[in-house]
């Protein structure tokens, strides 16, 4: 008996007042749970250092990168258009000026030549 | 014909040989230069001899021939490098001539004779054919005259060779005696033109020059066959 007695008053009693109290709690708690909120982000934002010697670093990869790139973009862009580098043509030139060594003696040799009919 | 041109002095054919062979010759070299196709290979042969003395003469004067060119018309070209113009230009025609005279003369002289000369002859085209020649028409033209030679030359009776050198040498004679006679054609090309702007000497001055040296081979040969 005792038990049924002590379970009934708590519980209407229990049901009575804990739903408003709770709701109103939560409502209060929330308040507070906003402000950790707004208090974490306030934190966090300052937390944020601007490291110089990394961005330097990132800037100077950056830089080293680019630099990489252009030739092969270069090379890309003339080999687009079939025209050979600067280097290419050089060297084809010397090579030629080899190969006409033999001929321009064949034509000095002509141009030395008497014709008789 | 044997008989006609038999030596034996007992045959009537045989004087009359003797005494006219050379205006029979020079007959029969003027009547082969008016056949159409008959003179072709003559006209070819001096031609040949008119180059190779423009060569022969730069090689004498310290130069060499590049290349020698036979055309079908009878026409020639010389190329050669150093050596003394005036003398490589003035050889031409007057070389001719002497390789007429020469042929001739040294065919008249012996048998043997004629015969080595036709074989030193065939020699020397095979060498020009070999060093000189560059192009088909060229080759083909040398090979004609080389053969001529080598037949003259394989002849088993060593008499026909002997009178065939002598029209041979005739011909290219007359060819000589003739050709500069072109060279008068107002166009200031030539031999004769080059000899011209080398020495202010008029052109027909050399034109003259030459044909009174072939005259004067001609007429050397009709002394020695008189005699």
């Amino acid at each position: 008996m005792h038990i049924s007695s002590s379970f009934n008053a708590p519980v209407t009693s229990g049901i009575n007042n804990k739903p408003i109290a709770p709701i109103k709690n939560s409502e209060r708690t929330a308040e507070p749970v906003s402000q950790v909120e707004q208090a974490t982000t306030k934190q966090t934002q300052p937390s944020i250092v601007i490291d110089e010697q990394a961005i330097a670093l990132f800037k100077e990869n950056e830089a080293s990168q680019s630099t990489q790139a252009q030739p092969n973009k270069e090379k890309f862009s003339s080999a687009s258009q079939d025209q050979p580098s600067l280097k290419n043509e050089t060297a084809v030139a010397s090579y030629q000026t080899v190969s006409n060594l033999a001929q321009r003696e064949s034509v000095q040799q002509l141009l030395g030549v008497d014709l008789f009919a | 014909m044997s008989s006609f041109l038999s030596n034996n002095p007992s045959q009537k054919p045989s004087v009359f040989w003797r005494k006219y062979h050379f205006f029979i010759l020079l007959f029969t070299a003027v009547i082969f230069k008016q056949l159409p196709l008959v003179s072709i290979p003559f006209n070819w042969l001096e031609s040949y001899f008119h180059e190779i003395s423009h060569g022969i003469a730069a090689i004498i004067t310290g130069g060499n021939i590049v290349r020698i060119q036979l055309f079908a018309n009878g026409a020639g070209l010389c190329t050669t490098q150093g050596g003394i113009a005036f003398i490589i230009s003035f050889s031409g025609y007057a070389g001719a001539t002497l390789w007429g005279w020469g042929i001739y003369k040294l065919a008249s002289a012996h048998e043997q004779i004629a015969q080595l000369f036709s074989v030193l002859i065939f020699l020397l085209l095979v060498s020009s054919f070999v060093f000189w020649g560059r192009d088909l028409l060229t080759w083909f033209i040398l090979a004609v005259l080389a053969g001529i030679f080598l037949l003259t030359i394989k002849l088993k009776k060593v008499h026909y060779l002997q009178r065939l050198m002598q029209l041979f040498g005739l011909l290219i004679l007359l060819n000589s005696l003739f050709s500069p006679s072109s060279l008068l054609d107002g166009r200031h090309l030539g031999d004769g033109a080059a000899l011209a702007s080398m020495t202010f000497v008029p052109e027909i001055i050399w034109v003259l020059i030459w044909f009174l040296i072939a005259l004067l081979a001609l007429y050397s040969l009709y002394k020695t066959a008189k005699r």
